[in-house]
């Protein structure tokens, strides 16, 4: 495999020093939230990998349209990787908002509107990869996931627009709260630096890992490739 | 300190916090490890199919020189 281009380096680079120093920010900048304590400190990476989570299955949706336009085998690639990034943090946001639910709602789970779309959410994308792979066919599938990449979309604003539409427990950082909502707190100045920092840091930190992603996505089709004219020989 | 009387004192949550933050950033470490895997994985692969390839070209190359050999048999031994 080549070796990773200067640009692909500096993005790495980059994206490393910005998550260090929004760790450097969450655990020594940012002041403790009276009322929750320390646990409260989830939320400045928490939000950023759920936003992550969504702008990655906003790619997807872009990458599908642009394949369905043009057959070019990159934007299945593009797609298929960014799936697979934005379950990671999909599902790291998930286990850490669970995490911080336990001393705060007092439970690790409840179905709440905006914890029960999220999973659906997830579930829809892990059955994106598993779609993926029940195919041998590399056009049909391409195809395939490029138009389940883009329906599958829709679970993405539902789930957005949930802790809004319907009475949930979760708290709103943004907008107004439902009144049942339990863990809210107002953010001070150091503590919407530190939130937007990370926020930024994990927007930087997603495109280095899809740039990785499909170097990886890059050696998997040339290795199908292989595999075809060998089979075919 | 003492806690300022009939105000709850802020609660000591270090161990959730400690643990979200294993998931955070260890599941991200984790995904970057497994790109390695993968790709040694690929490599290794790459290597047996072309080691696979370069077998077949061999045998597919050997029917032409089978004549060859035929013709040298054929030969009358100078002795």
């Amino acid at each position: 495999m080549e070796k990773p281009s200067t640009r692909l380096q500096i993005l790495n680079i980059v994206s490393a020093v910005l998550i260090l120093i929004a760790i450097g920010l969450v655990f020594f900048y940012a002041p403790e939230e009276l009322v929750m304590g320390q646990v409260q400190r989830i939320f400045y990476f928490h939000v950023p990998s759920a936003w992550v989570g969504f702008l990655a299955f906003f790619v997807t949706v872009v990458a599908g349209i642009m394949y369905l336009r043009s057959g070019e085998p990159f934007w299945d690639r593009v797609g298929h990787s960014s799936v697979e990034v934005g379950l990671l943090f999909t599902i790291s946001a998930g286990v850490a908002g669970s995490i911080w639910a336990r001393p705060i709602w007092n439970t690790w789970w409840t179905w709440d509107p905006r914890l029960t779309t999220y999973t659906i959410m997830a579930l829809i994308y892990i059955a994106y990869i598993m779609l993926r792979q029940g195919i041998e066919d590399p056009d049909r599938r391409a195809r395939f996931a490029a138009v389940y990449g883009i329906v599958g979309f829709i679970s993405v604003p539902i789930t957005y627009f949930s802790i809004m539409w319907w009475r949930t427990i979760h708290p709103v950082v943004f907008g107004s709260a439902s009144e049942n909502a339990k863990g809210t707190f107002s953010m001070t100045p150091p503590m919407a630096v530190t939130f937007f920092f990370s926020l930024f840091a994990f927007t930087v930190l997603y495109f280095c890992f899809l740039a990785n992603r499909l170097r990886l996505a890059r050696l998997q089709d040339r290795v199908e490739k292989l595999k075809a004219e060998l089979l075919a020989a | 300190m003492l806690p300022f009387p009939f105000i709850d004192p802020t609660p000591d949550t270090v161990n959730y916090l400690i643990l979200g933050y294993i998931f955070l950033i260890g599941l991200p470490v984790l995904y970057v490890i497994s790109w390695f895997v993968r790709q040694r994985s690929l490599q290794r692969d790459i290597e047996t199919i072309e080691s696979l390839k370069a077998d077949e070209q061999k045998r597919t190359a050997k029917p032409a020189t089978a004549p060859e050999l035929s013709a040298k048999a054929d030969k009358p031994r100078a002795s």
